[in-house]
């Protein structure tokens, strides 16, 4: 709940929220872990990093939009796609793209400084949600009928971070009246980002703010008829970003990649807008309108393009990292969920962890799990799990012995053991 | 070294007669003779050269000019930093002038100068040795010093290898490697050295590990033999010459037909404890530890020869006989204690019997025919509730049922727990008052059999153990213990466990120290306490006492908390978790209070 971070909690800057998948980049690159490297393959194939579990963007099942374009993308280079799948969470990067487990990441921000990006494919914007057949017509953070109505954000973490209509909202005093979505939700159900709209179509709530594909995409899914209206700018000078250009990710050393990609880009233009119609992207202009068309973005659902503020979107958005790297989210898909962790406790005895740990983590042969000492001297989850696969000299790997997905709930489960300061959890 | 054996004929009449004859040997004799040497060394009692002072393991020494009428007196002659921070279980040797000490991990070896004011640090050997070695150690990265033979100084490190130094400077003259660490396999204990043979076991048991002893060549360290704990005969050296008078000791290959499938492979019974050696039967003497997993419904069957003590000869590592004192066993009662050869009057008739007495982790002092296997008597020695006697004449434990522990359920109020009345801690046994001076653990348990899967390298444990102290509230006692009688005849209740070694000595002062940290001298008679000095950190470690150049006794211990009991302290671990350091924070949380970490070897004399 939104209030619940005006308990006392530090408010972040804003980041939208599903760029704030991508915001979370660490700044340092640790080196990449040797236990999830994807095996090469005689032919050569446009490889890609994503996430299993992020529809509308990308699934396992490689129904998201991201997929379908990556295949486009793929087929104007006669590969096939060969997928790495990561949650996208913090370390994102760091341990996909830029651990050379991939050489392309799909729908990054276009001006992210931790990868090279290509020329943006599409630019989308916040968006109203409500039922079609409402007494009201939202448009703007400004119409008073706000304050009346229970309005839905997505919130980043698990501790409830502002997205920027939360922040925008919050400016206006609107706060009582918000509920806050976990942006990463349950990660063990499907779509999590989609709860959101299912609770306007449930009536739980009588509108929702989110990011533009994901309200056009969860929108067209709901039994009911609901409106995605993008979000009117609010003033100039504000440095909140509504509006983002999207491009595709490579190395910084890829230069050749890039511009590879940025020929496919401008010549596949349609076929990619046609998916991005297909999924009822609320799309825009893009920003700046140079190299190619900005007209052919076409918008969809009842919008108008917008000219969203620009501010200074780098200097916001790494003020943004900062405040996330300082500790306001989770990476490990499994963290709070009371299922995920009972699993994790089973497989933390039939595993022998406790052996060394302790059954509540007090350790013995092995270190305490439940101090701060040990949780600032190995880090965040991603570090967690390179520790429990890799041993690091510390203990014996589980590489080869348990799944990634088994050692997120393990994970998951040890962090439940913590008992240091809780203002300093950050994994 | 002459001049100290000749120092040697100033100390009390007992000592002249030995010394003297000791002066007609080579001081250094052929590798074949290091055993024969190690004897008329041992007859010297101004020196300590074996762990247990002697190969019968007494840890008795005949120096009497600290008494119970002046050890009031003692003071601190001198002390040394060993720069480790983790628990110090050695005991010191002292070769001539030198004395020795080997550290935890990383296994440093001191040799310091006696001789010298200042006691000069003479050579000190670091070895280089992998950290993956330390999270694989289940009760801290103890070790529990060093051994002597033909010029030599021989010593295990954590990592698995078994090391040979020169005496005099320190130089390594060989190194192999006994054991993978990567499979769980550390070492911790200390090399018994018969003839040319240097012997040693293996740790691992909370890993699966498959138990073994090792015999390699005092001068090549090439391996000569290799007895293993568990699987067919031919692998365990069960031979021709093994007999037992019990039936259920007797048959083919039940180091393998008592598992269920092979389960023995990863059955542990390891070999970490203090060796024996017997040299008129030529036949030395050792307990394997706990089978592996510690839930015991995963491997059904006696699983032998976990729990087992066995006398091997120490040439070809053939077993003449082995007893196994908790079959199947369900409370992790690890039988490596050591085995004290002493000769005991048998009852009644006025003959000497050979024994070897053995307090186990089980709750039993066993006294056992050291030449046939036989037990002679069994006779608990502390609170004991899972067995109500040991039958002699089938030689397994009359069992309480209630307390047999099972997986999935949680059996409460276990005793003694799983550290046993007593662990590692050595027992001292003087021939002047015929006492064993026993430092015991007062602990109970509640013990929850688990579901465990084999990872190699990684803990094969399945229980959850929460330990406590026993009735009373003490959690240790410092007793005297007849072994004829087969009773205790007093007790000195500690706050914590006793897990320091004893000393007892021909001025009948016995020695120990608490793991809070006091160094305590007793009256061997009586229990009277009659001095004490609070050391700078919990002692875990087994005192001895020497004869110093300036003819003067000292005695020397080694303070630094740890080992399983103290892992608390030395591992820095949550005081919330009862369960953790398997199941010892429950009985020892508050342990911080009264120690802090150290590693200090602390030596006194009269003024």
């Amino acid at each position: 709940m939104l209030n619940r971070t005006e308990g006392g909690r530090r408010v972040a800057l804003p980041a939208p929220p599903c760029l704030a998948l991508l915001l979370l980049l660490s700044a340092s690159l640790f080196p990449a872990a040797a236990w999830a490297t994807e095996k090469s393959e005689a032919t050569k194939p446009f490889r890609v990093c994503a996430d299993p579990n992020n529809l509308p963007f990308s699934n396992q099942q490689q129904e998201g939009f991201e997929n379908k374009i990556a295949e486009v993308l793929a087929r104007g280079l006669g590969q096939a796609v060969a997928y790495t799948w990561w949650p996208q969470r913090r370390g994102f990067l760091r341990s996909t793209l830029n651990a050379g487990k991939c050489d392309v990441v799909m729908g990054l921000p276009a001006d992210i400084d931790m990868v090279l990006t290509t020329q943006p494919y599409y630019r989308s914007i916040y968006a109203f949600v409500y039922p079609a057949d409402a007494p009201y017509d939202l448009s703007s953070f400004d119409d008073p009928i706000l304050k009346e109505l229970k309005v839905g954000v997505h919130l980043i973490g698990d501790d409830y971070t502002n997205s920027p209509p939360a922040h925008a909202l919050s400016k206006r005093g609107i706060v009582d009246n918000v509920v806050g979505y976990s942006v990463f939700g349950n990660y063990a159900d499907p779509s999590p980002p989609g709860k959101i709209i299912e609770a306007v179509a449930n009536n739980e709530i009588d509108a929702a703010i989110v990011w533009g594909p994901i309200g056009g995409y969860f929108a067209q899914r709901q039994a009911v008829s609901l409106r995605v209206v993008p979000v009117v700018s609010e003033d100039e000078s504000s440095s909140l970003l509504l509006a983002y250009d999207i491009a595709l990710g490579v190395r910084k050393s890829d230069e050749a990649l890039k511009d590879t990609l940025n020929g496919l880009l401008t010549q596949h233009t349609e076929e990619i807008q046609q998916i991005l119609v297909d999924y009822g992207v609320p799309g825009m202009a893009l920003q700046p309108a140079g190299s190619h068309d900005p007209q052919q973005d076409t918008a969809v659902s009842d919008t108008q393009p917008l000219q969203a503020s620009n501010g200074q979107p780098t200097e916001a958005r790494d003020k943004a990292e900062q405040e996330v790297t300082n500790g306001l989210v989770k990476l490990n898909p499994y963290t709070g969920n009371p299922a995920a962790i009972s699993e994790g406790e089973e497989l933390y005895k039939l595993l022998n962890c406790y052996s060394c740990h302790g059954l509540r983590g007090g350790g013995g042969m092995g270190p305490d799990l439940t101090d701060e000492e040990w949780k600032e001297g190995t880090g965040d989850d991603t570090r967690v799990m390179d520790q429990v696969m890799t041993g690091r000299n510390k203990m014996p790997g589980y590489d080869g012995v348990i799944t990634e997905e088994e050692a997120w709930k393990v994970i998951a489960y040890v962090r439940t053991l913590y008992k240091g300061n809780p203002s300093t959890i950050e994994w | 070294m002459k001049t100290r054996l000749l120092r040697g004929l100033a100390v009390g009449g007992q000592t002249i007669l030995l010394v003297a004859g000791l002066l007609l040997l080579p001081l250094f004799s052929q590798p074949g003779q290091a055993s024969q040497e190690l004897l008329d060394m041992q007859q010297n009692h101004g020196q300590w050269v074996t762990s247990g002072r002697d190969y019968a393991l007494t840890r008795y020494s005949s120096l009497d000019q600290i008494s119970t009428q002046n050890a009031k007196d003692l003071k601190v002659a001198w002390t040394f930093s060993t720069g480790v921070l983790r628990g110090h279980e050695g005991t010191p040797l002292v070769i001539g002038d030198t004395m020795y000490i080997v550290t935890p991990f990383p296994n440093i070896v001191y040799a310091i100068d006696l001789a010298d004011p200042n006691h000069a640090i003479k050579w000190k050997y670091a070895p280089v040795q992998s950290e993956d070695a330390i999270p694989i150690a289940c009760c801290d990265v103890v070790n529990r010093g060093a051994a002597y033979a033909a010029g030599k100084i021989f010593f295990n490190q954590l990592d698995a290898h078994t090391v040979a130094l020169d005496a005099e400077t320190g130089k390594e003259l060989w190194k192999v490697k006994q054991g993978d660490i990567k499979q769980g396999q550390t070492i911790t204990m200390v090399p018994l050295v018969v003839r040319d043979k240097v012997i040693t076991g293996i740790s691992g048991g909370e890993f699966g590990v498959r138990g073994f002893v090792t015999a390699n060549h005092v001068d090549t360290g090439e391996q000569v033999w290799r007895a293993y704990s568990t699987g067919p005969d031919s692998e365990v050296l069960i031979g021709e010459d093994f007999s037992s008078p019990y039936a259920s000791h007797q048959g083919k290959d039940l180091g393998v037909a008592t598992w269920k499938g092979e389960e023995w492979k990863r059955g542990g019974g390891t070999t970490w404890g203090w060796y024996s050696y017997d040299p008129e039967l030529d036949l030395f003497y050792y307990g394997t530890g706990n089978p592996g997993a510690w839930n015991p419904d995963q491997r059904p069957g006696d699983n032998k020869w976990s729990m087992t003590l066995f006398a091997r000869n120490p040439d070809t590592g053939q077993a003449k006989w082995a007893y196994q004192m908790t079959p199947h066993d369900a409370w992790d009662y690890d039988g490596i204690n050591e085995n004290v050869l002493v000769d005991l009057p048998a009852d009644g008739n006025g003959q000497v019997q050979k024994v070897l007495v053995h307090f186990d982790r089980n709750g039993f002092a066993y006294k056992v025919d050291r030449t046939s296997g036989k037990v002679l008597a069994a006779d608990k020695f502390g609170e004991v509730n899972w067995a109500e006697e040991i039958n002699l004449e089938t030689g397994r434990p009359v069992e309480n049922p209630d307390k047999r522990t099972k997986e999935g359920a949680n059996t409460e109020d276990i005793c003694p727990g799983a550290m046993g009345t007593k662990d590692q801690q050595p027992v001292s046994y003087s021939p002047r008052t015929k006492l064993f001076y026993v430092p015991t653990n007062h602990l109970c348990m509640n013990y929850e059999g688990m579901k465990v899967r084999y990872i190699a390298g990684v803990p094969y444990v399945g229980a959850i153990v929460k330990m406590f102290p026993g009735p009373g509230g003490h959690r240790g006692e410092f007793i005297a213990w007849d072994p004829v009688a087969g009773e205790k005849k007093w007790g000195i209740k500690e706050k914590w466990s006793a897990w320091s070694g004893a000393l007892s000595t021909g001025g009948d002062v016995v020695f120990y120290g608490t793991m809070d940290g006091w160094f305590k001298a007793i009256h061997a008679s009586t229990g009277e306490e009659l001095w004490k000095f609070k050391t700078g950190s919990g002692i875990i470690g087994a005192p001895m006492t020497y004869l110093g150049p300036d003819g003067k006794q000292y005695v020397a211990i080694m303070s630094g908390i740890g080992g399983w009991s103290g892992l608390v302290v030395a591992g820095d671990l949550s005081t919330d978790d009862p369960t953790a350091a398997l199941g010892a924070v429950g009985a020892f949380a508050d342990l911080g209070k009264d120690t802090n970490k150290g590693g200090m070897l602390y030596v006194f004399t009269l003024e």
